[in-house]
């Protein structure tokens, strides 16, 4: 995978995860540098370039370790960095990320969003292919109800 | 046997659908929507479908989060932007590179140089042991320096030493003594290169100076010769004389000490101050003597004096 996608998909989940630009900037420049330092550390020791699996890992890491518990409270994008597809509304993904499980919000946003295969999920969250499925699958579920009838009173 | 396959097989055709739990429907129901059930699950969730309308609307859902994810999934980052998030360091970063030898003006990187370049040179020169390193040495003088005494501060003496010196040197003619064999009076030599303070002082090379160390020349060494022909009986009764005066042996040697070449005798001793005047009286009536008052480093006690008599043994 070339260095760029990579880096793209990483901003991309950061973006769709903390729906904060400031945030998520700080995030992917965190995790890019990891990643660059990782590439030094393994330089010449025969691995493949990075991959999705790597991506899933490096974003499950950085969520553990940040212990991120806070939920987005508002939608801020700043024009130009972002190019959002026309008639785009977020506001359904906004709800869904304040309602949604984090495990099963995840699990969309690789599969459906950054296009990552439930094998690589699986792989690289460590869980079998049957739990992703699951967890992608309670994901839409709730995320197509609110897209259908709004966010459903607590 | 044909019948009992044949029943065996319309069994097997004929056997029940699996029906699946609502439970089952609901859980299996992504799978269903991604085509990714066997043939009888999906009949079954057909079935389920049919009948159970929170199952379709769950379905339903699906679909709309499907289509909805693939539209958002349309969203892209700016390849500048991208670029620029590789470039966004943090504060620290940032202030370590500022930091950074090669981040600082030039004219303070030179002075940092040139300092420690200074301090490098100034340590080295302070640790090396120079006295070593004999090859640079350029002094070829074959001269060597003992001490270097200034004229015009002569160094200082005792009090006691100046009273010595200072009195007069010995004039007088000494009316002969009763010895034995030398019944006519002698005359005392005026002694030439007598005793004077002046001249004293500026001989300060007779003092043994060891290597650069300049010793006080605190003490007092007189110095009598004698010379005349000298039997063993005079060296012994010289001896005597002197032992009879109160003196003792100093130095290395016996009183009296032979010595071959040049032929006399050697006596260094010391003797009470107040005996001093009549030793020199009856060492008079043996021969002419001079007298030499010498300073030296040895500091002799209260009312003693050193003296070393050295008599030549002249040949007739």
């Amino acid at each position: 995978m070339k260095e760029n996608d990579f880096s793209e998909k990483i901003a991309l989940y950061f973006y769709f995860s903390f729906l904060d630009e400031a945030k998520a900037q700080a995030a992917t420049t965190k995790v890019l540098k990891k990643i660059h330092q990782g590439r030094r550390f393994n330089q010449g020791d025969g691995r493949e370039g990075i991959n999705l699996i790597d991506l899933v890992r490096l974003t499950e890491s950085f969520n553990l370790k940040s212990r991120r518990a806070i939920k987005p409270m508002s939608l801020a994008f700043a024009v130009g960095h972002i190019v959002i597809p026309e008639n785009s509304n977020w506001g359904p993904w906004f709800e869904f990320r304040k309602l949604a499980n984090d495990k099963n919000f995840n699990a969309v946003l690789y599969s459906k969003i950054l296009g990552v295969n439930e094998n690589e999920i699986a792989e690289g969250l460590g869980v079998p292919v049957g739990t992703v499925r699951y967890r992608i699958g309670h994901g839409l579920k709730l995320l197509g109800s609110i897209c259908q009838h709004g966010a459903p009173h607590a | 046997m044909h019948s009992a396959e044949e029943a065996s097989g319309e069994q097997r055709l004929t056997r029940e659908v699996r029906k699946l739990s609502r439970f089952m429907s609901q859980e299996l129901l992504y799978e269903f929507s991604q085509g990714r059930l066997d043939n009888d699950r999906r009949s079954a969730i057909e079935d389920e479908l049919k009948v159970n309308s929170d199952l379709r609307a769950e379905l339903e859902s699906i679909f709309v989060a499907e289509q909805y994810t693939r539209h958002l999934s349309l969203t892209k980052i700016s390849p500048a932007h991208v670029s620029e998030l590789k470039k966004i360091r943090s504060l620290s970063e940032a202030f370590f590179i500022k930091m950074k030898w090669q981040s600082w003006p030039d004219l303070v990187r030179w002075t940092f140089e040139a300092l420690a370049i200074s301090v490098v040179v100034a340590v080295i020169a302070a640790v090396l042991p120079w006295e070593k390193f004999n090859t640079f040495d350029f002094d070829t003088k074959p001269e060597i320096t003992l001490a270097e005494i200034e004229e015009a501060d002569p160094l200082p003496l005792d009090e006691k030493v100046k009273e010595v010196l200072k009195k007069p040197v010995i004039e007088k003619t000494i009316e002969p003594a009763p010895p034995p064999e030398l019944a006519k009076p002698i005359e005392v030599e005026k002694s030439v290169e007598a005793v004077k303070p002046i001249e004293v002082a500026a001989t300060p090379t007779q003092a043994p100076l060891k290597e650069n160390k300049v010793l006080p020349l605190k003490g007092l060494l007189i110095n009598i010769i004698m010379s005349f022909e000298l039997n063993p009986e005079h060296a012994s009764e010289i001896k005597d004389l002197i032992i009879s005066q109160g003196g003792t042996k100093a130095g290395q040697v016996e009183l009296g000490w032979k010595k071959n070449n040049p032929d006399g005798n050697y006596y260094h001793f010391s003797i009470p101050e107040e005996n001093y005047s009549k030793l020199i009286s009856s060492l008079g009536s043996y021969s002419a003597l001079r007298i030499y008052k010498n300073p030296h480093e040895r500091v002799m006690p209260a009312g003693k004096l050193r003296i070393i008599l050295w008599i030549e043994n002249k040949k007739p």
